[in-house]
């Protein structure tokens, strides 16, 4: 038999390195019902036990606000895990416990690990534990995750735990609201209404305004609206609050005493102003955190290239190779000659081709990774909220716009920590305007041949624009679709921390193992697929112009004639270049018959440096490739998906018919 | 009672009323910031504002800042 145990508490208090711990690689990343978002499992085995362990966002109390924490509130209420595992940050436990109470409330089994006890020592402050353990009635282990301390005796508590399940009744006592609260459950006990929930818990919810719930018990009981009332109106009368600040406040309450009751702060030794708060008094400064910001930047994107590209270079060199050796051995072996160039020109060439862009990838996620774990992401935003507010939103769509220079996919999904459904869509819509490191292979191949003086600049007045046009869109789709509605920022700064380098590596790890999957699934048939079409039909010149692929370029080359480049090969990159950006590189090395080195000087033969700008402006802003526009599909609906393809095409082929006809003029 | 965006940095205030939709305080008080608690102003020179109530520190957009009244804490 295998245990499904949960792992639960607030963001930010070492959950992610629990988990990591618990069930180091052995992990599967895969999305919730209905979203994307990512939805951690891992299998832990332990004394010849095996235990599925789910990884929940992080959440502040049952109540949901975002995607992320209706996904946590939804699993805790309604799948029966036998286990929940409360991660919280001891040094914050007050606040921290909130969302156990609020478990423990509502019957689920729950063991409790006090994570980042070296903190709570450091900052002189003593936690009863044996105490806090008989006031909750749960068992308690201390864990200092980061240095990996604690852990057995956890999994020894989780064995222990899973094998004597036995009940709880904590309670709380609500005072004034206990009259109401029995009568509900009075009410609920005539009939079952097929929620696995207990009734106290029901009748809990109920009062507290959970709307789901609400609407439940209303089906069955309609007087349920009149109860509530009452309770309401009697709260009102002696407290002056309405029942959910009342039940929130109740609950406080009851957190003081226990923490008075259990924790004692040896007062003698004097505060000291802590670590994050002087780093944070350079880092959010007023005059140094945007050119700070900016400089780490450029690190994180020197770091991509600088370290990267000799190992593409590597990479690169080893697939052309493998390539001609393929080429040669079927050949040799007088293999029909199709098969060869299938598999070399088509399948070797094409998944080389996206595979070099492996180390750059994984380097970006280290960085990414790095300034996550360290708890810079959360000052980013806040160093940005000015700069966002311009764009009517605020600073914390600042990050999945960040993520979207690596790749417009997990910064899309990276929205869903946001609250406000304006924020996402607009967020999402503007997303692909950040270039991609798909693009940047097209940016440098195009640079390099016609402004090789001024590569760099070329380079990055490209991100820069699609940052202009970011601005310009979010106003525009704000004032068109959402009359501004504000919706008020609130956000944790997590303290500084040094990210370890096992979370790190596992975050590579994770994230680039999609990559290399899209590789060999997505491009790999749309390689051959290209492949197919230039080869077709039978007895014509391999990509020439009679082929069935060039005969569909020039279908619809002649749209792009006023942007410059109207000829068939451009038109045929660019249509393929929506499967994945990169293809575009790949398609005109296949398209002209030429390795991309000998590619310089057949691109010189169809471009002018006027019309290398304009086409490098449409590979910026033209439709998001298959992979983005499948997650904003599933992000957001049909309708969005369709605004985001059209406007994107449509404002491409403007801005680069503007710039060239312009810039024919001079 | 002075709205909070009005408070230099440095300053410990005492939380009076937070006003401006009960969405809006719900999730102050899921943080862990409620009506009574005293709070310091850490950064106030960029729109948002920075504040800590013990280990905790909150960003809050200007606009919401301005729903949360306090007053003087005495030290």
């Amino acid at each position: 038999m295998c245990f499904k145990i949960a792992l639960a508490g607030n963001p930010n208090s070492g959950k992610t390195t629990v988990f990591n711990l618990l069930c180091g690689a052995n992990e599967k990343i895969g999305n919730w019902s209905g979203t994307t978002v990512e939805k951690k499992q891992g299998i832990l085995t332990y004394k010849n036990q095996k235990i599925e362990i789910i990884d929940l966002p992080g959440i502040y109390s049952l109540s949901a606000y975002s995607i992320d924490e209706r996904i946590a509130r939804d699993f805790l209420l309604k799948e029966n895990s036998d286990l929940v595992v409360c991660v919280v940050d001891a040094s914050n436990l007050e606040r921290n416990l909130y969302v156990v109470i609020q478990l423990l409330e509502l019957g689920v089994p729950v063991l409790l690990d006090l994570n980042m006890m070296d903190v709570v020592e450091k900052n002189n402050i003593y936690i009863d534990i044996e105490k806090l353990k008989k006031v909750l009635d749960i068992d308690i282990v201390e864990t200092v995750a980061s240095q990996s301390k604690g852990i057995e005796i956890l999994k020894d508590l989780i064995l222990d735990n899973l094998k004597r399940k036995k009940s709880q009744g904590f309670k709380i006592d609500y005072a004034d609201l206990e009259i109401h609260i029995e009568k509900i459950i009075h009410l609920l006990s005539e009939k079952n209404i097929g929620l696995e929930i207990p009734l106290r818990t029901l009748a809990i919810k109920v009062l507290e305004g959970d709307n789901d719930i609400f609407e439940q018990v209303r089906e069955y009981f309609p007087q349920i609206t009149e109860y509530k009332r009452q309770a309401e109106i009697e709260i009102l009368k002696n407290h002056g609050d309405d029942l959910e600040t009342f039940m929130i406040e109740t609950r406080y309450t009851f957190l003081k005493r226990i923490s008075d009751e259990c924790m004692k702060k040896d007062a003698s030794v004097k505060e000291v102003t802590n670590f994050s708060d002087k780093l944070d008094g350079i880092l959010i400064n007023k005059y140094l955190g945007i050119p700070l910001f900016l400089f780490f930047m450029y690190l994180l994107f020197q770091l991509v290239f600088t370290i990267g590209n000799p190992i593409a270079g590597l990479i690169d060199s080893f697939f052309s190779n493998l390539a001609e050796y393929v080429k040669m051995f079927c050949q040799n072996n007088n293999f029909p000659s199709w098969v060869g160039s299938l598999v070399s020109d088509g399948v070797i060439a094409g998944i080389g081709s996206v595979l070099v862009f492996l180390p750059n990838i994984m380097l970006l996620f280290m960085g990414i990774s790095i300034l996550e774990d360290s708890g810079y992401l959360a000052r980013a935003a806040f160093i940005m909220d000015r700069f966002m507010h311009a764009l009517g939103l605020h600073g914390k769509s600042f990050i999945p716009m960040l993520l979207g220079f690596g790749c417009n996919v997990p910064g899309i999904m990276a929205t869903r920590t946001l609250e406000s459904r304006k924020d996402r869509i607009l967020t999402i819509l503007i997303n692909p305007l950040m270039s991609c490191s798909a693009r940047l292979p097209v940016y440098v191949l195009f640079s390099s041949v016609f402004f090789p003086k001024y590569q760099g600049v070329v380079v990055f007045s490209l991100y820069f624009l699609g940052i202009i046009l970011a601005i310009l869109v979010a106003k525009l789709f704000n004032h068109l679709f959402f009359k501004s509605e504000i919706t008020p920022l609130i956000m944790e700064l997590p303290p500084y921390r040094i990210p370890t380098l096992r979370n790190i590596s596992l975050s590579i790890w994770s994230r680039s193992s999609i990559f290399v999957k899209k590789a060999g699934t997505i491009i790999f048939l749309s390689v051959v697929l290209i492949w197919g079409l230039s080869s077709l039909p039978f007895g014509c010149e391999y990509a020439g112009e009679d082929s069935l692929i060039g005969k569909f370029g020039q279908l619809i080359a002649p749209i792009f004639k006023p942007a410059g480049f109207g000829f068939w090969q451009a038109a045929v990159a660019l249509f393929f270049g929506i499967i994945a950006k990169e293809v575009v590189v790949g398609a005109f090395g296949t398209l002209f018959g030429a390795s991309e080195t000998g590619l310089n000087s057949v691109l010189v033969q169809y471009f002018t440096p006027l019309s290398a700008y304009a086409f490098l402006i449409m590979i910026l802003i033209y439709i998001p490739c298959i992979a983005t526009i499948s997650a904003i599909k599933r992000e957001t609906n049909l309708k969005w998906t369709i605004l985001a393809i059209s406007y994107s095409l449509i404002l491409g082929w403007l801005l680069s018919v503007l710039v060239y006809q312009i810039g024919s003029l001079f | 009672m002075i709205p909070l965006p009005l408070i230099e940095k440095g300053k410990s205030v005492k939380i009076q009323k937070i006003s401006g939709g009960r969405g809006f305080s719900l999730r102050l008080m899921d943080m862990g910031i409620k009506e009574g608690d005293v709070v310091k102003i850490i950064n106030n020179s960029q729109g948002s504002l920075l504040i800590s109530l013990e280990n905790i520190r909150l960003v809050l957009g200007r606009d919401a800042a301005f729903r949360i009244f306090v007053k003087y804490a005495k030290e």
